[in-house]
């Protein structure tokens, strides 16, 4: 999808330009991609990514899986989506082990692996990329598009929407699919066509810009960029196409994503896996989540691949923090918070193999910083430490946002 | 509107009989009790209520006037009516605030009293305690005495709304605000006591109280500790078994000292295993870095014990089971409390209840320690500050903050004298600070919230953006504008509770599809109503349908402008040129089309999205 022809005019990219971003430092000609998939519950690594054992961990069933570029995972007759997944894509996967978060609480916890810092109101890694990434591209309607639910755009919003929890964005921008009104508020529709459209964009943009010289009306620059990007939005075919009232899952997400990644919409998305991953009571859940996740990055693997754009996507498979090493005593024997957890990276650039080190109890270990190798003089690799880290390999410098921190190099080639 | 005050501060209005309280002491941390330092304004330029007014504490500024750059005298009533209301002013407010800016502080106090603010203030306290969820497993389930009620939206009207209605009332009756702890009284609705189960109390004489709820006592036998005591509070930040009330610890002290835990690393614990339940409870009395957290923690969990979840799943189990379960409190009214088990914390942490070194037994005594903590006091002024300024806690001056404090303080914990002192404040008036200042990043417009936005459109066009999705019944008839299931708050910058908890003050592509859509909704409703009204209930368009003489269409844009913008501007002027030009586009489709458009554009015109 293109950008209508009267967008940005209305705006003047006054919103694109209005807050310092870092440049990128690769060619713009070379667009790029990254997709975040959230577990959101916390994962317990050793049913895949940090493979362990008896007696210091209690393990799922399945044995240790090696792949020539180093990456170990375990897969499990039970799991046949995990081999699976490995089996087609290894060679393009990395696996970091042994982040270090800090907190088992799970919304601090989010933020950190998300954002690199404590604190909500700074944006995420995508919601960074992506308004970077925008200033090359500000024909990208909506930089970053947030089909899970909860990605963090900060003062980044401008470059960020959100699709909704059941797809509700489609509800706005083809009206025919709004949802029914009720008895209490019957309401009358009105939807402009695309001359009246233009004159009120045009009206409400001189507004915009004419209250935007007002002394303490930054935000208006966010405003008027909206503007733009709200009209790009309401003609993207993808979106409009959208199914809406349910949920969509992980694969659904991912789906949408390549279309919006091909159709030149976003170069950043934010997906959620929709999976049960807070097993506190019933271990076996993990097993039946780890499943069907790979399954599912299996099937956004292959439509980035037919898109032809895999080499240039970035797959960070995250989660907020992982699971103790031993089963807990509840009557349905569970694993609870460990602030220590693994991340899968896979797609474009990434260096294959496992980073990182966890001890036999899932201990974080130190580690160098350049090459991600265990090393007694390393240091602990922190949720910080990653974020920019994969950020300076999106090509972004982090240091605006993610303060003092070393970045950490080794599945970034 | 804006008005730049020159560099000698203006002097106080003649009608304004300043009086100096008391002393001022050092420190950040006082006992509430004792006497503070705000000066205190008591304003005997009521304009438009006979009651005498409250007296306003001054609150100092953020940076030296000269620097700052100060809205209107209007314009700062529309953004306090805004804020207070979810509502313009009205044009005799206005009128009176032109004539005499003195009048303002009357002003405010008719609106501090109006059943709106009792609505904000349950908007802002549940930014912080995050209960408006509609996520289903912090949801009950629709069985038995709450299935056929309405459906989810209903149920959100009533369940989450319960500790907030407390927080209301406390606020809106003027009572000390320690009493959304320390009440010995509930404030639930119908279907809450379905849930909960609960006894009516008398209701307070003179009390204001909305229509549908009641003052109660639980029957599950939790002392009687205001919010603490809520089964609502508590489903929709549970402790999951494991964690042993620490999550709910962590909440208490958070939301009410903004003393929290969880910004805090926990320490590298390599060699405790955290399912090993003896292992943890050793380490957390021995090892230096657990206990430097966990022994005020967990003693604040211990008050916690007797809350037990119980779990959505668990209620449709109890259901499909019949009487047994029921006969366990799995069905409503849920047994969420059970004193049997409030001292299991003796076998589980060790720990016996204490809150931060002081002695403490049980809810009760914890709630007294609260509502006496100076933290209370200040994080609770803090917030409302930072709600009513749009910054972060964090970005609060000490300064400001110990004056809010003092402000409250000297008020007796009572909300309203507070919010008059943050919104008559110069913080608050200021729209623009110099460049370099200390203020810069913390004065602006401020961006109107999902719910502020809700309440205005429906003041100005009578339209409430509701639907009813999903099957007639299940669902109900939602708002849109205060939901994320159907509903867009959370993609309009709102708090969805779960994993958005901050709200965002910038606008976003889908925030601005959010306020198109609603204001061309609305529109439509508007100029469908007033065309078809007889004129005494008209809203916005006094003109003839078919009147499209061009000076009839001005005065009636001019007019548009100040009550949909606040803004009053010349029917000949540039503004009324540009919006004419518009109504004259939409022609083609007929008068009503033209309306439409144009009240289209108006609705969501910046003067909508920022204050």
């Amino acid at each position: 999808m293109s950008l209508h022809r009267r967008s940005f005019l209305y705006g003047a990219a006054a919103g694109l330009g209005a807050l310092a971003v870092p440049r990128l430092s690769r060619a713009a000609d070379a667009p790029r991609f990254l997709l975040i998939v959230f577990a959101e519950g916390a994962w317990d690594v050793t049913h895949c990514l940090d493979p362990k054992s008896a007696p210091a961990c209690d393990v799922p069933e399945g044995a240790v899986t090696a792949y020539p570029n180093g990456v170990r995972v375990l897969t499990s007759a039970a799991r046949p989506s995990v081999r699976g997944f490995f089996d087609a894509n290894a060679g393009r996967c990395a696996v970091v082990n042994g982040l270090w978060i800090g907190s088992v609480a799970h919304a601090p916890a989010r933020i950190r692996v998300l954002t690199g810092t404590r604190s909500e109101r700074n944006p995420d890694i995508g919601a960074i990329y992506a308004a970077t990434a925008a200033e090359q591209r500000p024909q990208l309607a909506l930089p970053y598009v947030d089909l899970g639910g909860g990605a963090y755009a900060g003062p980044l919003a401008n470059f960020m929407g959100r699709v909704g929890t059941t797809n509700q964005l489609v509800t706005l921008i083809d009206r025919s699919k709004a949802f029914r009104a009720g008895p209490r508020a019957p309401g009358s529709r009105f939807a402009p066509d695309e001359r009246e459209r233009d004159a009120l964009n045009r009206f409400v943009a001189r507004r915009a810009e004419a209250a935007g010289k007002a002394p303490g009306s930054a935000a208006l620059a966010g405003f008027q960029g909206s503007l733009d990007r709200a009209e790009a939005l309401r003609r993207d075919p993808q979106l409009r196409g959208m199914e809406v009232g349910r949920a969509t899952s992980l694969a659904q997400q991912g789906a949408l994503a390549v279309e919006l990644f091909r159709g030149g919409v976003s170069c950043a998305a934010f997906l959620d896996t929709r999976l049960d991953w807070d097993t506190h009571d019933d271990i076996a859940d993990q097993g039946r989540s780890h499943e069907q996740l790979f399954a599912e990055l299996t099937q956004i693997s292959s439509k980035l691949d037919a898109a032809g754009l895999l080499e240039r996507t970035t797959v960070a498979v995250l989660s907020e923090f992982g699971r103790t090493p031993r089963l807990n005593d509840q009557p349905q024997p569970g694993k609870d918070h460990w602030p220590v957890t693994s991340a899968l990276l896979f797609g474009g650039g990434v260096r294959p193999g496992s980073y990182g080190a966890t001890d036999d109890s899932l201990g974080a270990l130190p580690v160098r910083m350049d090459d991600g190798t265990q090393a007694d003089t390393g240091r602990l690799l922190q949720f910080d430490n990653f974020a920019a880290g994969l950020l300076n390999f999106m090509g972004v410098s982090a240091k605006r946002w993610i303060a003092n921190v070393e970045p950490f190099h080794g599945p970034f080639a | 509107m804006l008005w730049r005050v020159p560099r000698r501060r203006m002097p106080p209005s003649p009608q304004t009989l300043s009086l100096l309280l008391l002393v001022s002491l050092p420190g950040c941390a006082r006992e509430p009790g004792r006497k503070a330092s705000a000066e205190l304004t008591s304003a005997v330029d009521v304009a438009t209520t006979s009651a005498p007014a409250r007296p306003v504490a001054r609150l100092g500024q953020l940076a030296p006037a000269d620097q700052l750059t100060f809205l209107t005298p209007e314009a700062h009533l529309v953004r306090i009516a805004l804020a207070l209301r979810g509502a313009r002013p009205t044009a005799t407010e206005l009128a009176a605030v032109r004539a005499d800016p003195g009048a303002l502080g009357g002003i405010v106090d008719g609106y501090l009293d109006g059943p709106e603010f009792g609505a904000v203030v349950r908007d802002m306290w549940n930014e912080v305690l995050l209960l408006r969820v509609d996520v289903k497993r912090f949801m009950l389930p629709p069985l038995g005495p709450l299935k056929d009620r309405g459906g989810e939206a209903e149920y959100l009207n009533a369940i989450p709304e319960e500790p907030l209605r407390l927080i209301e009332y406390v606020a809106a009756n003027d009572r000390s605000f320690g009493e959304i702890v320390t009440a010995d009284y509930a404030i639930a609705g119908e279907l809450a006591i379905a849930a909960w189960g609960a006894t009516p109390m008398p209701p307070d004489p003179g009390a204001k109280l909305p229509t549908g709820w009641q003052k109660v006592a639980w029957d599950s036998g939790q002392p009687m500790a205001g919010i603490l005591s809520s089964g609502a509070l508590w489903m929709r930040h549970p402790s999951n078994g494991t964690n042993n009330h620490r999550g709910q610890a962590e909440l208490i002290s958070e939301a009410l000292l903004c003393s929290g835990f969880l910004g805090r690393d926990v320490p590298l614990f390599n060699n405790i295993d955290l399912s090993d339940e003896d292992a943890v409870k050793t380490a957390l009395t021995t090892n230096e870095s657990c206990v430097s957290c966990h022994q005020t923690l967990d003693p604040l969990a211990s008050h916690l014990f007797g809350f037990v979840r119980v779990a959505p799943s668990a209620i449709r189990k109890a259901y499909a089971g019949g009487d047994e379960r029921c006969d366990k409190g799995q069905c409503y009214p849920l047994a969420e409390y059970r004193p049997q088990v409030a001292k299991s914390y003796r076998k589980k942490t060790g720990r016996e209840p204490n809150f931060f070194g002081l002695a403490s037994t049980d809810l009760r005594t914890l709630a007294e320690q609260i509502a006496a903590d100076p933290r209370f006091s200040m994080c609770s002024a803090r917030r409302f500050y930072g709600y009513f300024m749009q910054v972060d806690l964090d970005d609060i001056p000490d300064a400001t903050a110990t004056a809010l404090q003092d402000a409250f303080i000297a008020g007796e914990l009572r909300v309203k004298p507070l919010v008059k002192a943050i919104v008559m404040s110069d913080d608050f008036r200021a729209v623009g600070a110099r460049e370099g200042s200390p203020a810069a990043a913390l004065v602006g417009r401020k961006t109107t919230r999902p719910e502020q936005l809700e309440r205005l459109i429906a003041d100005l066009t009578g339209f409430t953006w509701r639907a009813a999705p999903g099957k007639p019944g299940q669902v109900g008839e939602v708002s849109l504008m205060q939901t994320d299931r159907y509903g867009y708050r959370a993609m309009a910058g709102g708090v969805e509770g779960f994993q958005v908890t901050e709200p965002s003050f910038a606008y976003s592509p889908t925030r601005m599809l959010v306020l198109q859509t609603l204001a061309a909704e609305a529109a439509a409703h508007a100029v469908e109503h007033d065309f078809t009204a007889p004129p005494k209930q008209r809203r916005l368009l006094s003109i003839a349908e078919e009147d499209t003489a061009e000076p009839a269409v001005r005065a009636q844009i001019a007019a548009l402008y100040e009550r949909v913008l606040a803004e009053r501007v010349r029917p000949d002027g540039p503004e009324v040129d540009a919006a004419h030009a518009l109504f004259v586009d939409g022609l083609t489709g007929g008068p009503r089309r033209a309306w439409t458009l144009l009240l289209t554009a108006l609705l969501q015109d910046p003067q909508i999205a920022f204050h």
